[in-house]
């Protein structure tokens, strides 16, 4: 026992020990003159940093002033507004032509809620949103998103798109949203319809989500995994009242999310990203059209994105190949006949920046809803032996990523019959820059 | 002497000596990775997010950014809305707390130098203009001295163990630095007072060191593509207020330039803009040397 106290002392003694009183007084001295030498470099690049500035401030094209300038022009008025949320608004505005009536649409073999209509023929005016955020403070960043469309009626429909919370600074790669969001499903359903490649969304974010993205009062946590290859899990619990949740049941806990995916590049030129996702929502009297529905949906998404531009620079030109795979499962009750239905959907898209500021883009999309019991048959679950197809062709200008024109043509076979419609889409963005997400 | 003795022994000149990690950096251009490298060394593990054949305006938070500012204790990048499309984000989706806005861990260059080109006017029928002022300051070495000073003394901070090699590698590097501004003022001297025209401004602050004078802009508003007419306006432009080159970066599309060079029979002078922009610009101190090469080389 002592042998080995000594042992491990024995280290700790020669860090301590000096081993001349002379080479301490010289170890001394070179240490003050390292400190001088280190103080007179300090002096020097602080010189430097003067002359650099004051250099700068030659008047070589530009008048650059000392007073920084413009974004707050009153006085005291700035610092009470200092703090404000960046605030960005986007409009559009569109003229959509049909071959058939657009009231009539429908997804064959699908049950719609209410939003996944189209609008209807001639000019239309679309949502506008208004989007405020902000970090709240060390610990939350908050989004509050409000769309105002028209009712149809003269008024103004306003409704909540998104309002959470979010944390900023939890350890482990870890972040809890919290609120009325658009979950993490599949690869769209996070991100708001405006800033897709399309005028619309695909076949199955309508006949699964019933509009262009499920929504829903909640928590969503997720995980960023330490690896080198970008890998995210996570999931959510929620109120369950958007479609296909209804009656937010199971004490309003109707609806739970999972999701992961993972991602990265290859190369300077190209990247990737890939997940899997899963819904679970319960619907209580969930009436959508002629029929009532009591019992669970289930939604499984398995999607992938690819993207190559020349050396990695997105500004003149890439090209971005994304599509997502459906099975729908709905266990429950129509009307009070107990039906289990499973359906199946995909899409595929191509798009193709051929200049800074012109993309032209290619969608697939199909659905295909299993045959249904006698019981359904003339019911919107009927799908008359028609599996939903549609094609759309899109050229979009962008004068800058602020505003943009999209002029898409769809061959729709989502009903019985066809249909040929044309879309002419402004898109624009006023106010605090948006983010460019992957 | 048994083996406990010996393992004592050994954690005690293991406890002796100052721990060596590694410092992880998320840079987002090239020429603060490059800076990174210059004060720390292999002390530092840096991942940067963009190349210098990619326009830094244009990157989206792509998975693998997001995977490095996670795992990232310093981000650094230059700032003054350069990166406004895709940093933010990608430092609130990452779930990192030392990297967040205010941070040690979050280092924007141009904070600390000097801005030119502050807009009077704030609005974006001006075209995509930066509130704060031009943000490509490395286009000026001299704005390197003051950035990498900054830059060592938050290295120090996230990593006291290794401070004194931070230090010392500061200093030598800023020795270095100082003494070929020197060397390249005198070469560029033949520079001063030349008349060029540029695509983009990322230059502001190469022109405003060495005295060159932009005369005119591809781009009609900033960060807005070419268009004919402007060209065709540029051709009138130069002839009463004549150029000798024609400066692009080698990220950019140099068609317009090649365009208009094909009109006036002016020089297009591709420069690297950032480390590794071309073959010669291998890192900080060539990426001046080169540039300054080539300008003059072109001007001839």
């Amino acid at each position: 026992m002592r042998m080995r106290l000594a042992a491990a002392a024995v280290p700790l003694l020669l860090l301590m020990t000096p081993a001349f009183a002379a080479a301490d007084e010289l170890a001394e001295l070179r240490a003050e003159l390292e400190q001088t030498k280190a103080l007179v470099q300090k002096l020097e690049t602080r010189l430097a940093a003067v002359e650099a500035s004051s250099t700068a401030e030659k008047p070589a094209e530009t008048p650059a002033s000392a007073e920084a300038v413009a974004a707050n022009p009153g006085g005291s008025a700035a610092s009470a507004n200092a703090f404000n949320p960046a605030i960005s608004v986007v409009l559009q505005g569109s003229y959509n032509a049909y071959s058939r009536n657009p009231d009539d649409a429908v997804i064959s073999g699908f049950v719609l809620g209410d939003e996944a209509g189209p609008p209807g023929e001639g000019f239309s005016l679309g949502e506008s949103e208004v989007n405020l955020s902000a970090n709240i403070d060390t610990m939350f960043y908050g989004s509050l998103t409000t769309a105002l469309a028209d009712d149809g009626d003269g008024g103004t429909e306003i409704s909540l798109e998104e309002a959470f919370i979010e944390t900023l600074a939890l350890p482990y790669g870890a972040k809890i949203r919290a609120g009325r969001m658009f979950p993490v499903l599949g690869y769209l359903n996070e991100i708001h319809s405006h800033a897709d490649a399309f005028v619309d969304r695909p076949l199955p974010y309508r006949a699964y989500f019933g509009g262009d993205n499920y929504a829903d009062d909640g928590v969503q946590l997720s995980l960023i995994l330490p690896t080198d290859l970008y890998a995210e899990v996570g999931g959510g619990a929620f109120r369950g009242t958007g479609f296909p949740a209804a009656g937010a049941d199971n004490s309003g806990n109707g609806s739970q999310t999972l999701f992961a995916r993972i991602g990265g590049d290859i190369g300077a030129s190209r990247s990737w990203l890939a997940g899997v996702s899963y819904l679970h929502a319960k619907a209580v009297d969930g009436v959508n059209g002629d029929l009532s529905f009591n019992g669970v949906s289930e939604v499984y998404i398995a999607d992938g994105k690819y993207t190559w531009s020349p050396n990695g620079n997105m500004a003149n030109e890439f090209l971005v190949l994304q599509g997502e795979y459906f099975r729908g499962r709905n266990n429950g009750k129509y009307n009070d006949l107990a039906y289990n239905e499973d359906s199946a959907g995909w899409y595929a898209q191509a798009v193709y920046k051929f200049h800074p500021q012109w993309k032209v883009g290619y969608r697939l999309a199909r659905m295909n809803a299993p045959d249904v019991p006698a019981a359904f048959i003339g019911t919107a679950l009927d799908n008359d032996g028609h599996n939903p197809l549609t094609q759309s062709l899109v050229l979009e200008f962008d004068n800058s990523e602020f505003s943009s024109l999209r002029l898409q043509y769809t061959r729709d076979e989502s009903g019985p019959l066809s249909d040929n419609v044309g879309v002419l889409l402004y898109t624009i963005s006023m106010g605090a820059h948006g983010a460019h997400k992957y | 002497m048994n083996k406990w003795n010996i393992a004592l022994i050994a954690a005690g000149l293991v406890a002796a000596s100052p721990a060596h990690a590694r410092v992880k950096v998320f840079a987002c251009e090239p020429e603060w990775g490059a800076l990174t490298t210059a004060i720390a060394g292999d002390q530092a593990d840096v991942m940067v997010a963009t190349t210098a054949l990619q326009d830094a305006h244009q990157v989206q938070a792509r998975p693998s950014l997001i995977a490095g500012v996670r795992k990232a204790q310093l981000v650094f990048c230059s700032g003054a809305e350069l990166e406004a499309g895709w940093l933010p984000l990608l430092i609130r989706q990452a779930g990192n707390d030392g990297i967040q806005a205010g941070q040690p861990g979050n280092l924007m260059a141009a904070s600390y130098v000097k801005k030119l080109e502050i807009p009077k006017v704030l609005d974006r029928s001006q075209g995509d203009i930066h509130a704060e002022g031009n943000p490509h300051v490395v286009a000026d070495p001299r704005n390197l001295r003051v950035v990498a000073r900054v830059l060592t003394d938050r290295l120090k901070l996230l990593e006291p163990a290794n401070a004194g090699r931070y230090e010392a590698s500061f200093v030598a590097f800023d020795q270095q630095l100082a003494a070929r501004i020197d060397a390249w003022e005198k070469e560029a001297a033949p520079l001063r007072g030349v008349p060029i025209v540029i695509q983009h401004n990322v230059w502001a602050y190469m022109t405003n060191w060495l005295g060159l004078d932009v005369v005119a802009a591809l781009e009609p508003k900033p960060g807005i593509p070419p268009t004919t007419s402007h060209l065709a306006g540029l051709l009138n432009k130069l002839a009463n207020t004549p150029a000798k080159a024609i400066v692009v970066a080698a990220y950019e599309d140099p068609k317009a330039a090649q365009w208009l060079a094909g009109k006036t029979g002016l020089p297009v002078i591709t420069l690297p803009f950032t480390v590794g922009g071309n073959k010669e610009a291998g890192d900080l101190f060539a990426l001046y040397d080169t540039t300054i090469a080539r300008l003059l080389q072109g001007i001839k």
